[in-house]
């Protein structure tokens, strides 16, 4: 099990590196043969990583997030596939060398650091704990990826204002479809946050016998979760759509960041496992 | 065969005022009569094919005596035409072989164009090879040229960006709202103007699948005309303002001195709508008050001189693909004078083969009634495998020679006297 977690763990980078590579001469040079073969690349990627992750996790007998550079691939994995199903809505591949520069860079910090070493702790070799951290870490990722889309859309309308027509505005998507990706990946994020929310409440109630609202990152995490979905709502019951909605969603998503980075910083809440 | 070269001999906008290549140009019937012409066993011009457009008429010859063409030209224009070619017409431009076969991939692939890339050029270099298929006759060389110039075309196409980009006003705009909106088969279009351009534009967003035209012009009958053509519905002037409101883009192209599409009025619309506005105002003077932009950070305001710019720098763009799609062109060339020397050095290693086969069959007849037929068999198949093992090295040789262009037609004639019956 130890030798294929290892030859997956330096597989997976280089996968990753020849698929952005990909993107990246779709993006300039719009070829659709490299677009086609880094997409079949990096759903080869996800599947290998999914492998490398379940195996990890059997040979470690725990969930493979202890450690920060862990979590880096499991971040790497969440981006990853979430990307790929956006990509598949739309089948529009220009974005891919973004996600996929994100993606190698962190499955490469992740493979370098890699340390196969056993340890016990009780809380990830809860089966539910995982389940309930994959989709909180799925539904972030999406939240995201989101993110990056409204940014994108952002750049290219203030090019597009400006009559900047340089290698962004040749490379990127219609804002149109920027905005439809955005909303795709916001719609993946509520559902998969909300799962994983759902799921760490019930969790904790089982465990603790209270549903854990005392830590401070988990009622930060609810209210930005009621906050993307009734922005979510109402923009879409009322129409609005265009620049702003994209600034919304990057301010959001830059204030939830700031602030779980804040918490992380100054409180040690039970969300630690080292 | 040998002798057999293959011509063009071409009137274009390079070298031909538009005058006379109107005269000269030929509609498919005539490009038939031609063809009908030389397939009728012609003594000189063996194989034509014609390239007729409103930018170039060019005929791709295969003959044995080119000096003879311009007066077999001359007379087809008069029997076909009735049109005779005047004391001081154009020179035409007449390339051989090579320059000939370059000439036509360069044609095929927009490098000859008026516009540099321009797209239509590769559906009418089909055109003319479908009625090169289609006249019956037997073309070898013109059927094979004609298609590999269609091949280098798409791949020229698809290997660079030298098609890419808008060149024209029209398609500028078009290209500038297809960086904002992917489709636009639910978005409406607002033309200001009923004139020749807002007909270009319109026909640039139809052919991506708008189907929602609203149309505003000064006359009313203009404007129904449109609107019959593309679909959609008509208002006056002032119901402009209020057309805002839901619509996503707007062209304006009209004579107009003052703004059509002012500032306040559009100030109120903006709180009814949501969402990306394309304003794209070709005339000149401008029909829409600058100032707009400024009233949304959704609003994107173009006039004509920030398409002029666009299309500037496209033809730049296309100017740097130069260098790469001439070498697919050359590629493309190469492989067919290949292919071309081939077929000068077929009949010579025909005869090699056929001088071994002979020996064969002669030198079996002698034990036909001498031996069993299964030794009879046996022996056949000996005298197969040395025959093949023998001639194999020739043909080779051959074969590398004809692809290295070392074979002349004094060698040929050489090699095939050698070979020859005896």
């Amino acid at each position: 099990m130890l030798k294929l977690v290892i030859t997956l763990n330096i597989l997976l980078p280089v996968i990753y590196g020849i698929s952005t590579v990909l993107y990246g001469r779709y993006f300039i040079y719009k070829k659709t043969r490299n677009a086609k073969f880094a997409s079949i690349l990096l759903l080869c990627g996800v599947l290998l990583h999914l492998v490398f992750l379940i195996s990890k996790g059997w040979h470690l007998q725990r969930f493979p997030i202890e450690s920060s550079f862990e979590s880096l691939s499991m971040l790497a994995f969440d981006i990853a596939i979430i990307y790929y199903v956006t990509e598949r809505l739309k089948r529009e591949y220009t974005t891919g060398v973004f996600f996929l520069t994100i993606v190698t860079l962190c499955q490469t910090i992740s493979t370098l650091l890699f340390r196969g070493e056993k340890t016990t702790n009780e809380l990830l070799a809860n089966p539910l704990f995982g389940v309930h951290t994959s989709f909180t870490l799925l539904g972030l990722s999406a939240l995201a990826i989101a993110t990056l889309y409204a940014l994108m859309y952002c750049v290219l309308a203030r090019q597009i204002r400006n009559r900047q027509f340089g290698i962004l505005y040749e490379g990127l998507p219609d804002l149109e479809t920027l905005d439809s990706m955005r909303q795709n990946a916001t719609i993946c994020g509520i559902v998969l946050l909300g799962l994983g929310i759902m799921l760490g409440h019930f969790w904790a109630y089982k465990l603790f016998n209270h549903f854990g609202l005392a830590d401070p990152k988990v009622w930060i995490t609810d209210i930005a979760l009621c906050a993307y979905a009734t922005i979510w709502w109402s923009t879409k019951k009322s129409g609005v759509h265009g620049l702003h909605t994209n600034i919304l969603s990057v301010w959001l998503f830059v204030m939830l960041f700031v602030l779980v980075a804040v918490l992380e910083f100054f409180l040690n809440t039970f969300h630690r496992f080292v | 065969m040998e002798n057999e070269q293959i011509v063009l001999v071409g009137y274009d906008h390079k070298n031909t005022p538009v005058e006379f290549r109107d005269k000269i140009s030929l509609t498919s019937d005539k490009i038939i009569s031609f063809t009908k012409a030389v397939g009728k066993n012609n003594d000189n011009v063996r194989e034509i094919a014609v390239v007729s457009t409103c930018n170039r008429t060019e005929f791709y010859l295969v003959a044995s005596k080119p000096e003879a063409l311009m007066c077999w030209l001359s007379w087809q224009y008069r029997y076909n035409k009735q049109f005779s070619f005047p004391y001081q017409a154009p020179k035409p431009n007449i390339l051989y072989n090579q320059k000939a076969v370059e000439h036509l991939f360069a044609v095929s692939s927009g490098l000859e164009s008026l516009i540099l890339g321009e797209d239509q050029i590769l559906g009418q270099v089909k055109e003319s090879y479908n009625l090169l298929l289609s006249s019956g006759y037997k073309f070898p060389l013109l059927n094979k040229l004609f298609e590999q110039a269609i091949v280098a075309g798409k791949a020229v196409r698809t290997q660079t960006t030298l098609c890419q980009g808008a060149v024209s006003i029209g398609l500028a705009a078009v290209e500038l709202a297809r960086k904002i909106f992917r489709s636009f088969e639910k978005h409406r279009i607002l033309l200001i103007g009923a004139g020749e351009t807002s007909e270009l534009v319109a026909k640039h967003f139809a052919s991506l699948g708008a189907k929602q035209f609203i149309i505003a012009n000064r006359t009313r009958e203009k404007s129904e005309i449109l609107a019959e053509k593309f679909g959609g519905k008509v208002i006056s002037l002032d119901q402009i303002p209020m057309a805002l409101s839901e619509v996503n883009v707007v062209v304006t192209a009209t004579n107009s001195p003052t703004y059509l599409v002012g500032y306040e009025e559009t100030k109120k619309i903006l709180k009814l709508r949501s969402g990306p506005l394309l304003m794209v105002d070709i005339s000149t003077p401008r029909n829409i008050n600058p100032g707009i932009k400024d009233l949304s950070q959704d609003i994107f305001l173009y006039n004509i001189d920030d398409l002029r710019n666009v299309i500037t720098n496209n033809i730049e763009k296309r100017k740097g693909q130069i260098p790469e799609a001439q070498s697919i062109i050359d590629y493309y060339a190469d492989n067919y004078l290949k292919w071309r020397r081939s077929l000068n050095v077929t009949p010579t290693i025909k005869a090699v083969i056929r001088y071994f086969e002979d020996i064969r069959d002669k030198e079996l007849e002698k034990f036909s009634n001498k031996v069993s037929a299964e030794e009879y068999q046996n022996l056949e198949k000996l005298a197969n495998g040395i025959i093949k093992k023998i001639q194999h090295q020739p043909v080779v040789a051959l074969q590398k020679m004809a692809r290295k262009q070392q074979l002349d037609i004094s060698k040929l004639h050489l090699i095939s006297e050698i070979y020859s019956e005896r």
